[in-house]
C-alpha cells in the first residue's frame, strides 16, 4: 500500500513541480526565449530598501522598444508601508519630442496609473531608457511586491507593442538580533540568537551568572545571516552547587532600535555531583544547605547550654573555665563565639 | 371670511407636495451618451458627426459639424456647426423618441483657410452665425438607430446614431473614443485614447493629414473649439483609468 503510495507521489510531484515552475517563473521563462528582441519594461532596481520615515526612488525603465510613441502602466504597492510621494517623466520619451504626461495616484488603495504619449505627427522613439521615476516615502516596517501591472506600449500608427513587464521588490531595512532561547546546565550555557532584521550582522554574545557578582562566563563574537539563527555553547563551571541566574546578552548592532529582546535571563540549579544532590531541582535540599543548616543547629544548642553550665563565669569578660573537661569538649569556634558572647557584655 | 382664505392654501396643499418631486433631480440620475455620423442636410447628403452627452432630465450637452458634399483636402475648408446653447427639455422615451431634447441652439458656418505650402502650416478661420438661440429639438427614433436635428431657420440634419451608451447612478466617463490598434471604444479611458488624441494635436478640420471623418475627428475634440489641443488631452487625462 505504502509502495503504492509512492509511485503516485512522484508523477504528481513532478506535475506540482512544473505547475509551480510554470506559475512563478513564467516571467523570466518569457524574458529568455524573448530577451533579444521584445521591449521590457521594468522596474529599477529591481530589489529597492528603505528606512522609516525616510523616502527612496524608484524608476520604470523600458529596453530594447522600437518606435515608442505612448506608454501607459499601474504600479501597485502595499499602502500600509509605504505612500507615493512624487512622480516624474523620464527622459526616453521626451528624446523624441514634445509629450504630455499625466498620473493617477490613490494612496489609500497602493496603486497608481501613469501615462505618457508624444504629440503630433511625429515617429516613436527606440532605444533604452527611462520611462518615470517614483519617489516613495516608507511609512512602516515590511516588505511588498512594487507589481507593474496593465502595461500598454503603443507605436506612432497606433498599434500595440509587445514587451513583458517585470515587478520590483521593496523591504524596510531593519537591523534586529534577538536572544530567542537560553538554556542552561553545571557545565555549558546554550544560548540561541536569531537574526530577525535585513541584514547580516556582527556582534558579541556574552553570559553571565549572577552568583559571583555578574560573573562572565564568556564572551563569543558571531556573524548572523538575515533570518539565520545560530545556537552558541558557553562551557562553564559553577563554583558552588545552588541556584544561579544565567544572563546571555549581545551587543547591540549599529541601527538596531528593538533592543529589548537582546537580553535572555533564566534561573537553573546547577553546581551539584552526584554525592551531594539527588537532583538539581528546587524539590531537593541541597547538601551544602543541608551541611550549614545541621552545623548552625548543633550551634545554637550547644551554646546556650554551654553559657549556662559556665554560669560561675565572673562578669570580668575574661573566661573562667570552672570545669576543664568543658574546655575540651569546645571547638574553637565555640570558643571564640563564647569570648565574643561575653565581650559583648 | 378665514375660511375663504385657509381653503386655496389647502386645496393646493396636495400639488404642493408633488412640485418638490418634479423639480428635483431624478432620485436614481441616468446618463446617456451618443455619437452619429450626420447623413443628411436637408434633401442633400451630408458628412458629419453628432455628439450628445446629456444627464436626463437636467441637462444636455449637443454638438453637430456637417459638410454638404463630401470633403476633400483643399486649402479652403467651409462646413456647418451646430450647438445646444439651452436645455429645455431632456427625457428617455419622450414623445415617442428614444432620446427627446428641446432647447436653443446655436448654428455656425465655418471656413478654415490654410496658406499653401507643408502642414500644419498658418492658417486664419472665420466663424458665422447663422441661427442665434433658436428653438430646436434633436430626437433619436428607430430604437437607436437614427437621429434628427430640426433647428428653426436652418434645414433638418438627419444621420445614423453610430453608439450610444446610458448609464445609470454613475457618470459615463468623457475620453474612451478608441480602442486598442485603433479598434472601436473599449470602454475604458486609457492610453489608446490618448495616443489617439495626441497623434492630432494641434490639427484643425480639413488640416492635412487629418481625417475628413468629422466622427474621428470631433469626437477627440471635447471643448468643440475647433482644434485637438491641450485642454483635449486634458480631458483625457483626467478620465484616464476610468471604466463603464
Amino acid at each position: 500500500m505504502d509502495e503504492t503510495n509512492m509511485q503516485l507521489k512522484g508523477p504528481q510531484l513532478l506535475m506540482l513541480t512544473f505547475i509551480w515552475l510554470v506559475i512563478i517563473g513564467s516571467k523570466n521563462i518569457t524574458a529568455i526565449n524573448t530577451s533579444s528582441s521584445t521591449a521590457t519594461i521594468y522596474v529599477d532596481p529591481q530589489e529597492s530598501i528603505g528606512t522609516i520615515a525616510q523616502n527612496f526612488t524608484i524608476s520604470i525603465c523600458i529596453s530594447d522598444v522600437a518606435d515608442l510613441y505612448g506608454w501607459e502602466f499601474k504600479l501597485g504597492w502595499n499602502a500600509t508601508i509605504l505612500d507615493s510621494v512624487e512622480v516624474s517623466e523620464g527622459s526616453f520619451l521626451k528624446s523624441g519630442g514634445s509629450t504630455f504626461f499625466t498620473y493617477k495616484t490613490n494612496n489609500t488603495l497602493g496603486y497608481m496609473i501613469v501615462d505618457c504619449t508624444l504629440l503630433g505627427q511625429v515617429p516613436g522613439v527606440s532605444g533604452s531608457g527611462v520611462l518615470a521615476t517614483i519617489e516613495f516615502h516608507v511609512k512602516s516596517i515590511g516588505e511588498c511586491i512594487l507589481d507593474l501591472y496593465d502595461t500598454i506600449l503603443v507605436n506612432s500608427v497606433e498599434q500595440a507593442i509587445e514587451h513583458i513587464s517585470i515587478d520590483g521588490y521593496y523591504y524596510t531595512s531593519v537591523h534586529d538580533i534577538a536572544i530567542t532561547n537560553l538554556t542552561a546546565s553545571s557545565t555549558e550555557v546554550n544560548v540561541t540568537i536569531e537574526n530577525q532584521g535585513t541584514h547580516t550582522e556582527t556582534f558579541n554574545v556574552s553570559t553571565y551568572y549572577t552568583r559571583l557578582s555578574d560573573p562572565l562566563i564568556g564572551t563569543q563574537t558571531v556573524t548572523l545571516a538575515k533570518g539565520a539563527t545560530v545556537t552558541l555553547t558557553f562551557a562553564w563551571n559553577p563554583p558552588f552547587p545552588g541556584q544561579y541566574e544565567i544572563k546571555a546578552e549581545t551587543t547591540t548592532v549599529p541601527g538596531e532600535t528593538d533592543i529589548a529582546d537582546n537580553i535572555y535571563t533564566i534561573i537553573i540549579q546547577a553546581g551539584y555531583t552526584a554525592s551531594n544532590m539527588g537532583s538539581q531541582t528546587n524539590n531537593s535540599i541541597s547538601g551544602f544547605y543541608m551541611a550549614i543548616s545541621i552545623f548552625l543547629l548543633i550551634s545554637a544548642t550547644i551554646l546556650p547550654r554551654a553559657l549556662h553550665e559556665n554560669k560561675n563565669i565572673r562578669d570580668d569578660a575574661l573566661l573562667n573555665i570552672s570545669n576543664p573537661e568543658d574546655t575540651i569538649k569546645m571547638n574553637i569556634w565555640q570558643y571564640l563565639t563564647i569570648k565574643q558572647l561575653n565581650g559583648l557584655r | 371670511m378665514r375660511k375663504l382664505r385657509i381653503a386655496p392654501i389647502v386645496a393646493l396643499l396636495p400639488l404642493m407636495l408633488i412640485m418638490p418631486t418634479i423639480a428635483q433631480p431624478a432620485a436614481n440620475p441616468t446618463w446617456v451618451m451618443m455619437h452619429g455620423r450626420v447623413e443628411y442636410f436637408g434633401s442633400n447628403q451630408a458628412w458629419g458627426y453628432c455628439g450628445v452627452y446629456a444627464k436626463i432630465g437636467e441637462w444636455a450637452r449637443v454638438f453637430a459639424a456637417w459638410t454638404i458634399g463630401k470633403p476633400v483636402i483643399t486649402t479652403i475648408f467651409n462646413f456647418y456647426a451646430a450647438r445646444l446653447m439651452n436645455t429645455t427639455v431632456v427625457e428617455l422615451n419622450y414623445s415617442s423618441s428614444d432620446l427627446y431634447i428641446e432647447g436653443l441652439w446655436n448654428v455656425y458656418n465655418v471656413t478654415f483657410i490654410y496658406e499653401p505650402g507643408q502642414m500644419p502650416g498658418n492658417y486664419t478661420f472665420t466663424i458665422e452665425l447663422i441661427v442665434d438661440h433658436g428653438e430646436g429639438t434633436l430626437t433619436v427614433n428607430d430604437n437607436w438607430k437614427t437621429f434628427t436635428i430640426s433647428i428653426t431657420g436652418i434645414d433638418e440634419v438627419k444621420g445614423s446614431v453610430k453608439r450610444y451608451i446610458i448609464r445609470p447612478i454613475e457618470p459615463i466617463p468623457i475620453g474612451d473614443i478608441c480602442g486598442p490598434n485603433m479598434g472601436p471604444p473599449d470602454s475604458t479611458v486609457n492610453i489608446w485614447d490618448l495616443v489617439h488624441a495626441a497623434k492630432a494635436y494641434g490639427t484643425t478640420p480639413g488640416m492635412l493629414g487629418m481625417e475628413f471623418d468629422f466622427s474621428s475627428y470631433f469626437s477627440m475634440d471635447f471643448n468643440f473649439d475647433f482644434k485637438i489641443d491641450i485642454i483635449d488631452l486634458t480631458t483625457i487625462a483626467v478620465n484616464i483609468g476610468e471604466s463603464y
